[in-house]
């Protein structure tokens, strides 16, 4: 993995404050990131945060980062049971001119812009399209229910704890959810399993 | 080279400063598009942008299908990039780059081909219809350049001449034709 390109990359996100995107290192390998996407203003996604899970393989960048959604979002091109994205830039149109913020702006630009011709979730696409006001109310409702930004920089921190305790990322969070946000519950929950 | 060397002076200690503050923008502008680094190697495309030789030679590895510019997606082949030959240039050990990320991951140092070489064009003669003013050659040597023969003194090379270079060719010879006739006759009556 091409480590000097990806402290680049993170050091430029860094500076710039004001795209709406962020980038956070999980713990001491960059093999694994998390990104922060800003619901785009004047769409239900406004004043959401969105936590995208990334993973960058060895041949980054010359392959794309995988991304994901971490937190439920209702869009046409989300997966609404497991946060996959379809996306070009993600799969054959990446190439290494790309960046990790250019991919997390054009995760913005799609909630701004959802392509519903070309569907991840099939069933959100199918309402985006014929019940557009209903659509907009759900997504907003979503956006209120789980992109709280205050409740998903929480939430990293406390999955954050859990993982430096030595636990498994996705472990932590399903115990994380089970025991209702609440990491003593998790903790002891993850320890008698 | 040489030429290089005559108008560098002033204009470095001119711009001196400027180039210490500004130090990240002015390597900025050959840093590799794929790696980030001080491009290796550096080899510019068709399009004019600039990567390492073994990065976009992985990239066009990598392309399955159709082999575009990372940047701006025009058409690249291995066989069209231009090599950039910079002063100190092949001074790196290449072991050292050998060591980095990228080519330790990419293809190993023997699958990865050496980098093209520069294509060297002929040299564009300007106005060169009389430019053989400094050396007198005898009439007859050129007489056979006249009919579209290339008598070779001049030329040390074998590339095939551009269309434009072609053109300016025969527009030559056929003022020199005209000229030598305007001569014959003057001489003759
Ligand atoms: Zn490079
Ligand atoms: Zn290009």
């Amino acid at each position: 993995m091409d480590l000097g390109r990806i402290q680049k990359e993170l050091k430029e996100i860094e500076r710039d404050t004001a795209s709406g995107v962020s980038v956070d290192v999980m713990g001491n390998s960059l093999q694994r990131l998390r990104g922060f996407v800003k619901g785009p203003r004047d769409t239900p996604y406004e004043g959401g945060m969105f936590v995208i899970d990334i993973i960058l393989e060895d041949q980054y960048p010359f392959v794309p980062p995988k991304m994901r959604f971490i937190t439920k979002v209702w869009h046409p091109n989300i997966s609404s049971a497991n946060g996959a994205i379809c996306l070009d830039v993600l799969k054959d149109q990446w190439s290494p001119a790309l960046t990790l913020k250019t991919a997390l702006l054009s995760l913005q630009s799609l909630l701004a812009l959802p392509q519903p011709d070309d569907p991840q979730d099939a069933v959100v696409a199918k309402q985006y399209l014929s019940e557009h006001t209903k659509y907009a109310q759900q997504a907003k409702s979503w956006t209120e229910n789980f992109a709280n930004p205050a409740l998903a920089s929480t939430q990293e921190q406390k999955v954050g704890q859990l993982v430096d305790m030595g636990f498994d990322e996705a472990n932590s969070r399903a115990a994380l959810r089970a025991a209702g946000g609440d990491v003593q519950a998790a903790m002891e929950r993850l320890l008698s399993e | 080279m040489e030429l290089e060397r005559r108008h560098s002076p002033h204009q470095a200690s001119e711009r001196l400063p400027s180039l210490v503050e500004e130090h990240s923008d002015a390597t900025g502008a050959f840093e590799c598009n794929i790696c980030y680094d001080l491009a290796r190697e550096p080899v510019v495309t068709m399009c004019g942008h600039l990567y390492c030789w073994p990065c976009i030679y992985r990239w066009m590895q990598v392309q399955s299908h159709c082999r575009v510019c990372p940047l701006c997606k025009a058409g690249i082949d291995v066989e069209q990039v231009i090599p950039i030959y910079g002063r100190g240039a092949d001074q790196t050990d290449p072991r050292s780059a050998a060591e980095k990320d990228i080519l330790r991951d990419g293809p190993p140092a023997a699958t990865l081909p050496r980098r093209p070489l520069g294509q060297r064009p002929a040299p564009i003669h300007r106005s060169s219809s009389f430019s053989m003013t400094g050396t007198v050659q005898p009439s007859l040597q050129f007489i056979p350049s006249i009919f579209g023969f290339n008598s070779g003194s001049g030329h040390g090379h074998a590339e095939p001449l551009t269309p434009e270079q072609q053109h300016q060719a025969f527009l030559s010879r056929l003022l020199l034709m005209l000229g030598s006739f305007v001569i014959m006759c003057l001489l003759l009556f």
